[in-house]
């Protein structure tokens, strides 16, 4: 009887702690991305120039290693928000020119940003009212990651093929998010700063796949 | 391309090359072909989807 009732309140503990994480992670990526989103629209508006592109590797890699190394302390938050704001900042150049290259650019912007909210929250719906454990893709989606990295560094080589890469960017976006979102829910992820990290990259990376893909089929130059 | 961009590019490249083999050969647990085989269905459902939105989202554009 003792054992059962300290077994419930285990049970019990256990599902309190996963849905406290899941809170925050939500929380976190709220503020995140609507502080990425403000310091986007300042480089847009202030006509700040492209970052160079190993620039951007050394700073997107550095910093999400830095909030990594971080993630126990509270030092972990403003390194989250660093990382995001510096991708924020990257992503106001891409946007401009977006805006300019086509006449439809608004529209392709606007088009993308609503197909990345309907996929985000129809995946986050679906693994949270499932709870279906997406663990067993943890493995294969290391070695689809590692294998899409080497594909973007061959992209500028034969450019050609950097649209294939974002349609594989968009595929492997969506198991991160079904991935993560099921890896907090059934306690394999207790950080929600580093849950946050990997939710917010993943909706990165699916927006400007999205974007790059509609460009590339419905853009009017 | 300048040749420094280049010579980054491909260290880079070298980098994640070296990480791919390192994690095969560090993890053969994990990739199993049961889990390889669910991995590919679920892959392939969500690639459906996938289609279906990116064809509403140019269909809507196009229109």
């Amino acid at each position: 009887m003792h054992q059962r009732e300290s077994s419930l309140t285990s049970k019990k503990e256990s599902i309190l702690s996963t849905h406290a994480v899941l809170r925050n992670t939500y929380l976190l990526l709220s503020l995140t991305l609507i502080f990425s989103g403000a310091i986007a629209y300042f480089a847009m508006v202030t006509n700040a120039q492209p970052v160079q592109p190993i620039l951007f590797l050394v700073g997107a890699f550095g910093l999400m290693f830095l909030t990594q190394a971080t993630s126990k302390t509270s030092w972990g938050l403003l390194s989250v928000f660093l990382f995001t704001g510096f991708m924020g900042y990257t992503l106001g150049p891409i946007l401009n020119m977006y805006l300019h290259a086509y006449a439809n650019g608004a529209q392709l912007i606007s088009t993308a940003l609503g197909a990345t909210g309907v996929i985000f929250l129809g995946l986050s719906a679906y693994t949270v009212t499932t709870k279906k454990d997406f663990s067993y893709m943890g493995g294969f989606m290391v070695v689809f990651g590692l294998t899409l990295m080497i594909g973007v560094f061959l992209s500028f080589f034969i450019p050609a093929i950097s649209i294939f890469i974002s349609m594989a960017f968009v595929l492997f976006a969506s198991a991160m998010i079904m991935f993560q979102t099921s890896m907090i829910i059934n306690g394999g992820e207790r950080n929600y700063i580093m849950a946050t990290v990997s939710l917010y990259v993943s909706i990165y990376n699916l927006f400007l796949s999205l974007l790059r893909i509609l460009s590339a089929f419905s853009g009017r130059n | 391309m300048s040749t420094f961009e280049t010579i980054a590019f491909a260290i880079f490249a070298g980098f994640f090359v070296w990480l791919l083999i390192r994690y095969v050969r560090k993890n053969p647990t994990m990739l199993t072909m049961a889990n390889f085989s669910k991995t590919a269905r679920s892959l392939a459902f969500l690639a459906i989807l996938l289609i279906l939105v990116v064809w509403f989202c140019v269909v809507s554009l196009n229109s």
